[in-house]
């Protein structure tokens, strides 16, 4: 997947997200969490501008990518599993989490990876791990605790926004990991990972994106 | 070069496969959840159906226990106040016209009574306090033993009908079971309001029986299963020659 596609897909999303606060969320279920997840799609969609912009006019992009993907959309996300997840147990340990991972951010970048110029996959390491633990959590107290027992799993936009994340997280953070690595592959190699690494976000961003008509859609029609 | 490739390809292979693998997780809760979604759906319409036909056999035994009232009171109280009034009509002093107006009068009464009882929806209007004070009354007056009823909280209707019919018909249960088999020579009965709970407690002093053995003929079994079907609980208090006491509650 190449980038303009791969921004295309961030914006189909957002312009999904936009539509249902606009127009459905008004009369269907105002929700403070599909604002905190279009926020975010907002967000990747102008730091990924950006990106973009400073690779085209020849200048390095990597702190954008550091502070932006690997520490602030981390943050996000973690919020959004915050408020998704009831269990006080899973809500405390993510504010720990949450506490350490800025911890350790401001200590890998001030002593460890240069946040200008390396890629900070540490710290991506912990933050996939910690995003892939706290859905896999959630997902599995949806049935181990019957919640949403009356309606279908595949109604449920937090179902979907949380599989997305899994499978973005589990395929994604070994390319990230080995990112420094990479940068020694044939570019066409790197390319072809990086095609299939968008191509998973892509998707994502558009899920995050769609994941609220999913009550309107598979509710009624396949609901009881 | 050939190296890098075996590299990429082992990055991509295990991000590959550790995605199928978090595919295969969201699949698996996603039956497991479907499949208890339908367990569920299951259980709850063999409880339905269960609490269906506690209701219907409920209406089907307060229906009958009506008519056999009835019948002892057409037998026993109508048919002798008839018998009385033929009696005194026959009589040709002027008083027995009088004397026979005032007993058709009180059989009319009786009469107009009775066709309340039979009445299908009667049970279903009467209050429950209004309901427990006319089955005391019949006991004590059939001369049986000696009643009494007692209340505590505000009294408040049941507005579940069928809770109602449950309710009746196991107080009905339970007098029967303490005039068949316990020989009391009192019952009380107790009613307790505390905001939507609803407590009932039956007592006599007849001749008691022992909890453990559970005797089949009173049916002890009966009277649990049907506090069940209304999310009720029920305790039985009981000792050989020490009475009874049957609590019960239930939200309402």
């Amino acid at each position: 997947m190449s980038s303009s596609v791969y921004l295309l897909s961030i914006f189909l999303g957002l312009a999904g997200g936009i539509c249902y606060t606009l127009k459905i969320n008004k009369s269907y279920k105002k929700s403070k969490i599909q604002l905190l997840i279009l926020g975010l799609i907002l967000f990747v969609a102008c730091f990924e501008l950006y990106a973009i912009y400073l690779a085209k006019s020849g200048r390095h992009n990597r702190f954008v990518y550091n502070i932006c993907f690997f520490y602030l959309e981390t943050f996000l996300l973690l919020g959004y599993l915050y408020a998704i997840n009831l269990s006080k147990k899973v809500r405390l340990t993510i504010l720990y989490f949450s506490l350490i991972y800025l911890i350790w951010g401001i200590t890998n970048s001030l002593f460890i990876q240069d946040i200008w110029l390396t890629w900070h996959n540490y710290s991506y390491l912990m933050a996939s791990l910690s995003i892939l633990t706290f859905c896999l959590v959630f997902i599995f107290g949806i049935t181990k605790n019957n919640k949403y027992f009356e309606q279908p799993l595949w109604s449920i936009p937090h179902f979907w926004n949380t599989s997305m994340l899994l499978i973005f997280y589990s395929s994604g953070f070994l390319y990230f990991l080995s990112l420094d690595f990479l940068t020694e592959l044939d570019p066409k190699l790197v390319d072809i990972l990086g095609s299939f690494n968008r191509f998973v976000a892509g998707t994502m961003y558009i899920v995050l994106g769609f994941s609220y008509y999913t009550p309107l859609i598979f509710s009624t029609a396949h609901g009881k | 070069m050939e190296s890098n490739s075996i590299e990429l390809f082992i990055v991509l292979l295990s991000g590959i496969f550790l995605m199928f693998i978090m595919s295969g997780f969201i699949v698996a809760m996603v039956l497991i959840h479907r499949q208890r979604q339908v367990k569920s759906r299951h259980r709850v319409e063999l409880m339905k159906a269960d609490y269906e036909k506690t209701i219907l056999n409920v209406e089907k035994e307060i229906r009958e226990e009506t008519l056999q009232y009835v019948s002892q009171e057409l037998h026993d109280n109508i048919g002798q106040l008839l018998s009385l009034t033929k009696l005194v009509l026959n009589n040709p002093e002027p008083s027995s016209v009088f004397e026979g107006k005032k007993l058709i009068n009180q059989i009319i009464k009786e009469v107009r009574s009775l066709s309340k009882s039979i009445n299908r929806d009667y049970i279903k209007d009467l209050k429950f306090e209004d309901f427990l004070k006319d089955e005391l009354d019949k006991v004590e007056r059939s001369g049986f033993c000696k009643t009494e009823l007692t209340q505590k909280g505000t009294v408040m209707d049941i507005p579940d009908e069928n809770k109602k019919l449950i309710l009746i018909r196991l107080v009905q249960e339970c007098l029967n079971n303490a005039i068949k088999h316990a020989s009391p020579t009192w019952i009380k009965i107790h009613l307790e309001h505390d905001g939507p709970n609803l407590g009932l407690t039956i007592t006599d002093d007849g001749v008691g029986f022992d909890t453990n053995t559970h005797p089949k003929g009173l049916g002890l079994i009966n009277l649990q299963s049907r506090i069940n079907a209304i999310n009720g609980n029920i305790y039985i208090l009981s000792e050989p020659q020490k009475g009874t006491q049957i609590k019960m509650s239930v939200m309402v």
